[in-house]
């Protein structure tokens, strides 16, 4: 099993390289569940506001839009549940 | 799914003479190639343009699988595995979408597409297919 640090690597790099129809959808998304366990870290946090303009910006039309659809709802779901804790 | 692998191979003819200077050509939208490139030695996965070139066409050479995801509302899909070590996947108009080192413990294609409800066909890569690339590599 990957540690934290190299799951956070591993975002940080989907983030910063994405673009619409990245075809990459999938592991974007595969990489941010892994980090489930790890909501409560600061750093997940941080990404996951960085992930979020990324999701906004994006203009994807094949199956990339959906992987991002839930890869928003992973994201907003976890943040909402931080806020009320 | 047939139509998809004689688009994939007519695109493939179309640079077949000059394949290193154009490969980017073989990618569905402008300067995604690029992009990829970057995040692979990013992630320490090849060592330049020229290697992810070889390893792309190594594993649809060697490709022991295909994994075939038609959706209704977005792009069809077929994704070429090799040995659990590197996947390549192309849309229906036969252009590549990505081509990437699987990783242990990641989410696969195939359980991607099975969440998002696509009809999926799982096979034994054509022989054909396989040869074709074979002699594209040499």
């Amino acid at each position: 099993m990957k540690n934290l640090e190299d799951i956070l690597t591993d975002y940080e790099v989907d983030i910063k390289f994405w673009s619409s129809d990245f075809g990459e959808g999938f592991l974007f998304l595969g990489t941010r569940e892994q980090l489930i366990p790890y909501e409560a870290d600061e750093r997940v946090q941080e990404l996951d506001k960085l992930a979020l303009k990324v999701i906004e910006k994006d203009k994807s039309k094949g199956s990339d839009k959906l992987f991002l659809n839930e890869l928003k709802h992973i994201i907003l779901n976890a943040h909402y549940h931080h806020k009320v804790a | 799914m047939e139509k998809i692998e004689k688009k994939i191979i007519t695109n493939f003819e179309n640079v077949k003479y000059d394949i290193y200077t154009k490969f980017g050509d073989l990618w569905e939208l402008d300067g995604s190639f690029e992009r990829h490139i970057e995040k692979r030695i990013t992630l320490g996965h090849i060592d330049d343009r020229d290697d992810y070139i070889v390893k792309t066409l190594d594993c649809l050479a060697n490709s022991d699988n295909f994994i075939f995801a038609e959706h209704k509302n977005s792009w069809d899909n077929i994704c070429y595995n090799k040995s659990k070590s590197w996947a390549v996947i192309f849309n229906e108009n036969g252009k590549i979408m990505t081509s990437y080192k699987i990783k242990i413990g990641s989410k696969s294609f195939f359980q991607a597409q099975i969440a998002i409800k696509a009809k999926i066909k799982k096979g034994i890569t054509d022989e054909k297919f396989r040869r074709y690339f074979n002699r594209l590599r040499s």
